[in-house]
């Protein structure tokens, strides 16, 4: 008998570990829904399921953003309840598990960028939504008609919509960060706030007078721009190129080297962190930093309110005054950031409906201001957060009271709205900023969010990645003059050697696959 | 009960069987508590294995480990191929090496100098201080160690005292090795002492008496007498620490190193999450995964050989 146990047991652990897979395929169930424009709420008892990250700023207050005010408001809104998922805080590659679990939720939120959504529709793992959106998302439909660029955007190559994307919907809106410095400094010196090169130069060198080093910063590649130069791949003419192996690149790190020398730049900045910077420049030991523009400057700004203490943005600079730069850290207005629907969604049809709320009228505004008279009050045709919410006196941050009520200030299927920046940010130091950091012309030279197929994209990460240390390293050690300039020639040389023409050709394949679709 | 020589191999094992057989009947219990392990072994230890199939595959997570497609050796031959590989595989071994070379013998040399001391309450103090760090996650330790060495840290600041340079330790490659291995022992000289205490213990005080009637000293004591008697188990300690000679721990090199220490600071393990876990490539990743591993277990298997030439001591 006791050697039937061991049977059994090992008989249980054999069928423990041969998971079955299963069927996946599932034939899209004719739907009752009637088709076109509804109203909302809709009339239904089904659930969905939504997979997404807690968003950190709640994640103190909530452990389910389904807890929240703007859950239940939502829930209210469109008639559909739904249950929300969360996977374990901070796991990149969270996605991936999922995916490779087989379990999935109706509705997946996450960055598609590591993916190719062609390869996971043809695999059955997400609907290709085209029917959907074309049956039961008339508001959405009508947004990409009116946006044809944004399509462009949110398709793949073979023109399937995967899903129902995060978009901002203004340029500036895409700018969060960039270079700050002290204008109180600068008026005290009788400087302008610098555009060029050469304004830097001077504007660094009387920075000196006054602090240890001027800089706090390590995002030294995005003064690229002021040579003309670029930090990433961009777009020359239809041709795809990688920017630290150009000729321009040189001149920026020869510039650098001589910050270096004339003690602009902290000898440790290799090693400074987003704490030392912040200390840096709160406490006069620099004066320029690199940093966003509600995370960085707000914080500065309210610390030192009351003093002389003042800062103010510089555009990403240019080559001459008259120009507009060409390189930024701007992002694209859709940054893969989405929601799609799965293959184990019972009624796409319903998800569908759901998720085409952001896209109307009435959603849009519930998205990214709440509930009317809750979290915000229409002022004169404008809408106007409570104060409570936009007042961090008691101690609660302003993002995490947003948060909970309102997805404005983080992200979902909707598209955002510029007024709830104007509010986030409470100075008009940081409402001029999104106008300085968003005045350049880098949407003509960004390189567009391109689909790689899995070969591709393992080619392309696999030469990247070595490409990326190697470069990375050399540029700090030109920096501080332990490689010299001179040396950019074997650098460029060993850069191709590593594959960087095959990895560029990838690139360009995708390039054009986008620019054909 | 000798078995007839010249019988075959189905005759040679039904006796083993028979006697298994009776074994098992006599002490069935026994082997149902040996199964419950055996069980979690085979479950955990051995059916992950399979997944050691990806690096001969070009994976992907929604296709799964049995249906993405073969490739052979191309991950290992990338791997071999690819500009760090010297780089990383030197700097794996030289860290690796003074990480022994240093690390290893102090736990034994603090356990001697400790064995000195006649004051118990002295001993227990300077036990539990040295063990202490042991408990501090690594992540503190490298925040400890950031604001140290970091910009005007107190180590910074004492150099420039002398040399009226403030440059961080942390961003001059040369010192990368030292500042590893130096950390390493600080938070783990305490606890891997603890062993040696142990086997310390298990000396006969008789050979004290013996050695001090023969006119030896206590450096004489050390040397020929508690050296000899916990020498079996340094040397298991050593094998098994060869056991993991390319193992260097990732976590402490990604939280110090940066783009101007990567010359010197950039090993095996770092490179995998690099190239490996940040760009997905699982695949990848496995392989050299795979690769650490035959190294490690060749380290282990020669250590032990050597060992058991030499000594007599070993673990198989």
């Amino acid at each position: 008998m006791k050697k039937r146990i061991i049977c059994g047991l090992l008989a249980a652990a054999t069928a423990f570990t041969l998971t079955s897979c299963g069927d996946k395929k599932q034939a899209v169930t004719e739907s009752n829904m009637e088709k076109g424009v509804v109203s909302y709420p809709i009339e239904t008892d089904e659930k969905l399921t939504v997979w997404m990250n807690l968003p950190g700023q709640v994640s103190s207050v909530v452990s389910n953003y389904g807890e929240t005010p703007f859950a239940k408001n939502l829930a209210e809104a469109t008639g559909i309840e739904v249950e929300y998922i969360h996977p374990a805080q901070g796991q990149d590659s969270a996605l991936n598990l999922l995916i490779a679990s087989g379990d999935m939720p109706d509705i997946v939120k996450a960055y598609w960028h590591a993916e190719n959504p062609n390869t996971l529709i043809e695999q059955n793992v997400i609907y290709n939504l085209n029917d959907f959106i074309d049956d039961y998302s008339p508001n959405y439909k009508k947004y990409l008609e009116e946006n044809p660029d944004i399509k462009k955007q949110v398709t793949t190559d073979d023109g399937y919509n995967y899903v129902y994307p995060f978009l901002r919907a203004e340029k500036s809106l895409c700018a969060t960060a960039g270079f700050m410095l002290r204008s109180d400094w600068l008026k005290e010196f009788g400087l302008e706030v610098p555009k060029t090169i050469a304004d830097w130069d001077k504007v660094l060198e009387a920075f000196k007078t006054k602090c240890e080093a001027p800089f706090a910063t390590n995002r030294y590649d995005m003064f690229a721009g002021g040579f003309g130069a670029f930090a990433s791949e961009y777009v020359d003419n239809g041709t795809v190129k990688y920017g630290p192996i150009q000729p321009e690149y040189k001149e920026l790190m020869k510039k650098l080297n001589e910050w270096f020398q004339k003690g602009y730049i902290d000898k440790n900045f290799a090693i400074s962190d987003s704490k030392l910077m912040d200390s840096n420049i709160l406490n006069g030991i620099s004066g320029v930093t690199f940093g966003a523009g509600g995370g960085k400057m707000g914080t500065y700004l309210s610390a030192k309110a009351g003093e002389s203490f003042d800062l103010a943005a510089a555009p990403y600079p240019s080559v001459s005054a008259t120009e507009k730069g060409k390189y930024s850290g701007m992002e694209w207005q859709y940054t893969t950031l989405g929601c799609a629907i799965t293959t184990a969604c019972k009624n796409p049809q319903l998800a569908a409906r759901y998720l085409d709320y952001g896209y109307s009228e009435e959603g849009m505004m519930f998205y990214n201001f709440g509930k009317e008279g809750e979290s915000y009050d229409m002022v004169d045709g404008y809408p106007k957060y409570k104060a409570e919410l936009t007042d961090a006196t008691d101690g609660t941050p302003v993002s995490q009271k947003l948060t909970m009520n309102c997805l404005g200030s983080e992200s979902g299927p909707f598209v955002q709205d510029k007024r709830y920046l104007e509010q986030y940010y409470g100075t008009d130091q940081q409402r001029d900023a999104i106008v300085q950091w968003s005045d350049n012309d880098f949407y003509d030279y960004k390189f567009p969010t391109v689909m790689l197929s899995a070969e591709e994209g393992s080619e392309y990460s696999s030469i990247m990645a070595e490409i990326k240390t190697y470069v990375d390293e050399t540029f700090s050690n030109i920096i501080i003059g332990k490689t010299p300039v001179d040396e950019f020639d074997n650098y460029v040389e060993t850069v191709k050697s590593m594959g960087i023409d095959q990895a560029m050709s990838i690139l360009q394949a995708a390039y054009d696959r986008y620019q054909n679709k | 009960m000798k078995i007839k020589s010249g019988s075959g191999t189905g005759e040679k094992k039904a006796p083993y069987l028979k006697r298994l057989k009776a074994d098992f009947k006599q002490n069935a219990v026994l082997y149902l508590i040996v199964a419950l392990p055996l069980i979690y072994y085979i479950l955990f230890h051995y059916v992950p294995m399979y997944g050691l199939l990806i690096s001969f595959k070009n994976y992907s997570p929604a296709m799964g480990v049995m249906e993405s497609p073969w490739v052979g050796l191309k991950h290992f031959m990338s791997f071999f191929n690819g500009i760090y590989f010297e780089r990383i595989l030197s700097n794996t071994f030289r860290i690796s090496f003074f990480s022994i070379l240093f690390g290893f013998p102090a736990p034994i040399l603090l356990a001697l100098l400790i064995n000195e001391f006649t004051n118990k309450k002295f001993v227990k103090t300077v036990q539990t201080i040295t063990y202490l760090p042991h408990f501090i996650s690594l992540v503190v330790v490298c925040g400890i160690i950031s604001s140290f060495a970091g910009s005007n840290g107190i180590i910074t600041n004492l150099i420039e005292k002398f040399t009226n340079d403030n440059t961080s330790i942390l961003v001059k490659p040369e010192c990368f090795t030292a500042l590893y291995v130096i950390s390493d022992i600080w938070q783990a000289i305490g606890w891997d002492s603890i062993i040696y205490f142990a086997a310390l213990t298990s000396i006969d005080p008789e050979l004290y008496e013996a050695c001090t009637i023969d006119g030896g000293g206590r450096l004489r004591q050390a040397w020929n007498v508690t050296l000899p008697g916990i020498m079996p188990t340094i040397i298991i300690m050593l094998i098994l620490r060869m056991g993991s000679i390319l193992s260097v721990g990732y976590e402490k090199i990604i939280l110090l190193y940066n783009p101007l220490t990567y010359k010197t600071a950039d090993v095996i393990s770092t490179y995998v999450y690099r190239k490996g876990l940040l760009e997905n490539n699982y695949s990848y990743a496995t392989a050299i995964g795979l690769f650490n591993s035959v190294v490690n277990v060749i380290f282990l298997v020669l250590a032990n050989t050597i060992s058991k030439k030499v000594s007599d001591t070993s673990l198989w």
